[in-house]
């Protein structure tokens, strides 16, 4: 039980490694399914940043797509750049503001070196300020869900805007390359499919240690009874600084991977809706447990991409029907659902064989 | 010069809205004590305890730990981490934790430093083992504390002040809702704990239990101190029979 | 500028006057049709200006009518590119398969060979033929005595300084015309008088201007201070500046006002959304992300009942949103309490959960609604009595709709306030509120409280969306407009409050009206942020939030 979300770290690790190397010996893969598995992998690990926050630190964030719009855009911002820099032309968007070259905050983006620097100082310093801000002044639970819920609601709303710089409501798009490979193509998605896989299983096995580690542990306890600690003379807005920038910082890492497999990146995945949905992934999948969320991810995101496709009128019923049946008779979500069946057989298997017995 | 007052509380005033709890109340606890307050229902021991920890503002008056620190401004944080330990009336473990755990946490919590430090030293396990004993619960320390009996989560509660050596220790009803073997376990732990360096404070109501642990007993009555002094004068004294132990003996002999 | 104006105008003058006077002239008449098929611009203006006074030529009331009519029949053909003109400049108005002599207004044909073109209607040429249309209109109307439409009033108000001098002087005379139209008149008046010399009449066109101030009187008078010669008499630059000063003041007082004014009216709005929000907050610990979906279903329930009555009973339709207040608020609130009995109430101790369970309750409304009505904007009929409004102050227009919006969220504050104040389910609500446990002990039946609340909750949020059905638009996924905002308003108003929820409504409300039109939406939403913020750092819980013991 302990050991199941490291083993599956490294594996799906070795699997995202192996997936890389056999495509760079020749080995040629499924366009549409590499592109689906990678993006779904985006998304699992969109669940487990927010997972390791509300699960392990009790702290529920319904802004969370704030963060994966960080890494989201950079990344776009980064490849816009790069076309920029091979082309000479700026994209439509900047044209038909009138501006022949890219804004000053491109400046540099074309370095890879440079993006990761500046995607983990904007997630750090904004979840640092916002967090600190917040949980400074206790704003807790619902009060804090719904905070969120309106800054990425307002970080959206700039996004919209035409004249920010960011592609407006069209978003940006029209990549020419990506990390050096041509924008589409069956081994681009492999590499990057890949390179999914394996920062997915390297996020899972890193926050397994962390959960496992002292701080894991203060996380919990903020969880289990904040003030409690803070009656014990810990300042709990150190630990919940750490678990929410922590968050942030996977969420960034998983917009990061997910725009240049998609291609696009506009201001939906700054609606309020797809920060929900995060939380309703984790919800099904079961809080507090690694590997629950991932599961909860790759199974809603799947069946939505399957049924957006055959039947788009049922899917939000489907959706809604499912998260309010879950949230009400299997609060642990679908890791619950599990040990209930799990714990089924079990008192099937005593009831054939006394060896059956399971440890408490 | 030597620290002998562990709390000394002066003039406190604490009232909600227009409702005054503790009204000018003026209190003091040596080191090296085990104090009991007793009072009615309301009497106002749980907001003194609240005042003392920093969870309740008080609106005038002030409150010294150990002679010297004002305690006004502080957060409840700080006054945690001058040595003030607090057991709440409703027992509060961490309930998804397991023993071991809980006390760990209130061990690397008693000591800032340790919070980050990745391994439990050797001295420190061992200490945890020790205090574990101490509170009888070393044969459950890998259980959930939630699974814990009631009293038993009681025990682990007050385990997890012991550990971080504090300086004051108040207990909010230790022994309510447990059985007579119980409590007994539970006066025998008080008198572990005491020591000179170490001021205890015991809120209860069940008399005997007061009586058996503590030196000197204060009885709080409307927000203010009624009487001090040792429980075998206390008991006698016709105010607080009337107010008090009156209305026990009064709904006991109605029984 | 000024001085070609002036110059412009008394050629006009010149030439209007200098029509002959025998009214049936047929030389006059063509002429004007000629000058208007000459597609110039300043030779179309004199052909309308000579239409103009061509109407007020004859004293005879019939003559009058009569060529009134033809005025406004041309100038109509003109704007509507139904008058055509051969090469060698008559005019004919084209009508369905027919073909009528501009002049005589007689059927006739033309040779298929000749080519005829409607004359371009130049920018500068189309407020004359409005302005020439209104004053004609008016002249009809006071020999006919029939009213004179809002529309002409409004179009003389634009550019008053090119009404035509003779149709207006005729109209003066006039003793029988509507108490707005001799406003307007002298108004009129009071924009030639500027150009007067004398000093009387100069200080009662800057009176009539300051009464009412506009934008239009403001830009005028600037333009006549300019024009002001430095040795021009030092009262009337005094007078102008002052009555400069006042309008703008004025005008500001007005703008204030109007944004004030929408403000309110988005605040009412704001505030039946969160009410129920804040109750069901301070009650129960729980938010209900499907609170938008319940404005949503009350704009979609007042829609169903206007469509009922249009069909079935057509005589009640202009009262259709009050029929609809009792079955929206009944109906909202069942669904409420229906959501609240199956699904809220397994989850009380789990407050991050009801988040969740309610986004899927939206989800689940947003769509079934948009399967039953498609995605399209609703059409909502206005009654009458809604319609249009009074400038009270400057440019401050007060709309009924609005006013009514306004109007009816106070009365549904006080029947709130009422309910939980003064009625024994509110005592209940406030006990719970307070002290669940506690309340359950006496005898309260706290399940009971909890569904009720929730459906007042519900039932008040679909009254908000009543109210809003004639003012913002209605679809499926309107919800998700208002709810970030009155999410806003329950965390900065404090858990339970009322008065909380009021204030908080008018501030977020009130910021959001007056800055989304100067910064855009998005500075308004990061004031009203900060404002939290800000308030969080010394209140919590809140503005106003009630002291509850943890
Ligand atoms: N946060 C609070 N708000 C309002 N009244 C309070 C609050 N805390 C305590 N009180 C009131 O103060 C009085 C004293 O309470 P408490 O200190 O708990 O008494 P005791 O612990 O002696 O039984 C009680 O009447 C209680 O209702
Ligand atoms: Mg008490």
């Amino acid at each position: 039980m302990f050991q199941a979300s490291e083993k599956a770290g490294i594996l799906l690790a070795l699997c995202g490694l192996l997936l890389i190397g056999a495509t760079s010996l020749g080995f040629s893969t499924s366009q549409y399914a590499m592109n689906l598995i990678g993006q779904i992998a985006a998304f699992a690990l969109l669940a487990l940043s927010l997972d390791l926050l509300w699960g392990f630190c009790g702290i529920l964030s319904l802004g969370h797509g704030l963060f994966f719009a960080i890494g989201g855009y950079l990344v776009a911002m980064h490849l816009v750049k790069v076309t920029f820099d091979a082309t000479g032309t700026p994209p439509d968007f900047m044209l038909f503001m009138g501006w022949d070259s890219l804004p000053f905050y491109y400046f540099q983006l074309d370095s890879i070196a440079y993006l990761i620097v500046a995607i983990a100082a904007v997630t750090t310093v904004v979840s640092f300020v916002f967090g600190y801000v917040s949980f400074r002044s206790r704003v807790t639970g619902v009060y804090f869900a719904i905070i969120t819920q309106a800054l990425v609601y307002m970080v959206m709303l700039y996004m919209f805007r035409n004249d920010s710089g960011f592609g407006g409501n069209n978003g940006m798009t029209g990549f020419k390359e990506i990390f050096g490979m041509p924008a589409s193509g069956s081994t681009t998605a492999a590499f990057l499919c890949g390179g999914s896989l394996a920062t997915l299983g390297l996020c899972l096995y890193g926050c397994k240690k962390l959960v496992d580690s002292p701080i894991g542990q203060f996380m919990l306890a903020v969880r289990e009874d904040e003030s409690r600690l803070r009656f014990l003379g810990v300042n709990t807005v150190h630990i919940k600084l750490i678990a929410w920038c922590i968050s942030a910082i996977l969420a960034a890492m998983a917009g990061f991977l997910y725009v240049p497999q998609v291609g696009i990146v506009n201001p939906t995945i700054l609606s309020p809706e797809l920060s929900i949905e995060i939380a309703a992934w984790v919800a099904l999948g079961g809080r507090g447990s690694l590997l629950g969320p991932i599961l909860g991810a790759v199974v809603i995101s799947g069946l939505k991409f399957i049924l957006t496709g055959l039947a788009p009128d049922l899917w939000p019923f489907i959706l809604a029907t499912l998260i309010i049946c879950v949230v009400i008779w299997s609060p642990n979500g679908l890791a619950d659902t599990s040990s209930h069946v799990a714990s089924f057989y079990r008192r099937l298997g005593s009831l054939t064989s006394i060896k059956g017995r399971s440890q408490p | 010069m030597t620290t002998k007052q562990a709390l000394y509380v002066s003039g406190l005033n604490v009232s909600f809205g227009n409702f005054a709890v503790l009204k000018n109340l003026s209190w003091t606890v040596d080191f090296g004590e085990v104090r009991g307050v007793i009072g009615p229902n309301g009497a106002g021991k749980t907001t003194l305890l609240d005042s003392l920890t920093g969870k309740t503002r008080y609106q005038s008056g002030d409150i010294y730990v150990k002679d010297t620190v004002s305690i006004k401004n502080l957060t409840e944080i700080e006054i945690a981490k001058l040595g003030i330990g607090r057991k709440f009336q409703k027992p509060s473990v961490f309930s998804g934790l397991s023993g071991f755990q809980n006390l760990e946490i209130a061990l690397r919590a008693g000591h800032s430093r340790s919070i980050y430090q990745p391994k439990l030293t050797s001295r420190q396990r061992e200490k945890i083992h020790e205090t574990s004993e101490l509170i009888g619960l070393s044969s459950e320390l890998s259980r959930n504390a939630g699974t814990l009996a009631h009293g038993q989560k009681q025990w682990l509660e007050i385990g997890m002040l012991i550990i971080a050596e504090p300086s004051v220790i108040l207990l909010d009803e230790p022994v309510a809702g447990m059985n007579s073997e119980e409590r007994g376990k539970t006066a025998e732990l008080i008198s572990n704990i005491r020591g000179p360096n170490i001021a205890v404070v015991v809120v209860e109501h069940d008399m005997e239990f007061v009586g058996q642990v503590c030196d000197t007993v204060t009885v709080l009555h409307d927000g203010r101190v009624m009487i001090e002094g040792p429980m075998g004068v206390v008991q006698a004294d016709p105010q607080v029979i009337d107010v008090y132990l009156g209305k026990e003996a009064a709904s006991a002999s109605s029984h | 500028m000024t001085f070609l104006r002036t110059y412009l105008l008394s050629v006009l003058l010149a030439i209007a006057g200098s029509v002959s006077a025998d009214g049936q002239d047929r030389q006059d008449t063509s002429a004007i049709v000629g000058g208007l098929c000459s597609s110039k611009p300043t030779q179309m203006n004199q052909a309308l200006n000579a239409l103009g006074s061509f109407t007020v030529e004859s004293s005879d009331p019939l003559v009058i009518e009569n060529n009134a009519r033809w005025a406004l029949w041309i100038i109509s053909a003109l704007t509507k590119k139904q008058l055509v003109c051969s090469p060698t400049g008559s005019g004919f108005v084209k009508g369905e398969d027919e073909l009528r002599e501009a002049v005589t207004r007689e059927l006739t044909k033309v040779d298929e060979n000749v080519k005829l073109k409607a004359p371009f209607l130049h920018l500068p040429v189309r407020p004359t033929a409005e302005i020439i249309a209104a004053t004609t209109e008016m002249i009809l109307a006071s020999v006919t005595n029939d009213a004179v439409s809002d529309k002409s009033l409004e179009s003389l108000d634009k550019k008053p300084e090119q009404v035509n001098s003779r149709q207006f002087s005729y109209l003066l005379k006039q003793s029988n015309l509507p108490e707005r139209q001799v406003k307007q008149l002298e108004l009129v008046e009071a924009y030639q008088l500027l150009r007067s010399e004398d000093l009387t009449d100069y200080s009662t066109a800057l009176a009539v201007l300051r009464e009412n101030a506009s934008r239009k009187s403001l830009t005028a008078l600037i333009e006549i201070q300019s024009s002001l010669s430095p040795e021009a008499s030092g009262s009337k630059v005094e007078m102008t500046s002052n009555a400069i000063n006042a309008i703008e003041t004025e005008l500001q007082i007005g703008q204030f006002l109007s944004v004030l004014y929408s403000g309110l009216s988005y605040s009412s709005i704001l505030f039946l959304a969160a009410i129920g929000l804040a109750i069901v907050f301070g009650l129960m610990g729980v938010i209900n992300l499907a609170q938008g979906e319940f404005i949503m279903i009350g704009a979609y329930i007042t829609f169903v009942i206007q469509e009922l009555l249009a069909s079935f009973a057509y005589g009640l339709m202009p009262f259709y949103l009050l029929i609809s207040i009792p079955f929206v608020f009944v109906l909202t609130g069942g669904i409420g309490a229906a959501i609240e009995y199956s699904v809220i109430r397994h989850l009380y101790t789990r407050p991050l959960m009801t988040l969740l369970a309610t986004w899927g309750v939206s989800i689940f409304l947003v769509n079934a609604v948009r399967v039953l009505f498609g995605t399209q904007n609703l059409e909502f009929y206005v009654p009458d009595y809604l319609v249009g409004g009074v400038t009270l102050f400057g440019d401050f227009l007060v709309t009924w709709n609005r006013l009514a919006t306004i109007g009816f969220a106070v009365l549904v504050l006080l029947l709130t306030w009422i309910l939980v104040n003064k009625t024994r389910f509110g005592v209940n609500v406030r006990a719970v509120t307070e002290n669940r446990n506690m309340a359950g002990a006496i005898g309260i039946d706290t399940r009971k409280v909890d569904v009720l609340s929730f459906a007042l909750g519900s039932g008040l949020a679909g009254l908000a969306g009543l109210a809003l059905s004639t003012i913002y638009n209605v679809n499926p996924t309107m919800g998700t407009n208002f709810i970030v905002d009155a999410f806003m308003v329950v965390v900065l108003g404090g858990v339970g409050s009322i008065w909380g929820t009021l204030l908080a409504a008018l501030l977020v409300g009130i910021v959001n009206v007056a800055i989304e039109p100067v910064y855009g939406a998005v500075a308004a939403k990061v004031i009203v942020m900060t404002l939290i913020i800000v308030v969080i750092q010394f209140r919590p819980e809140g503005l106003f939030s009630l002291k509850v013991r943890k």
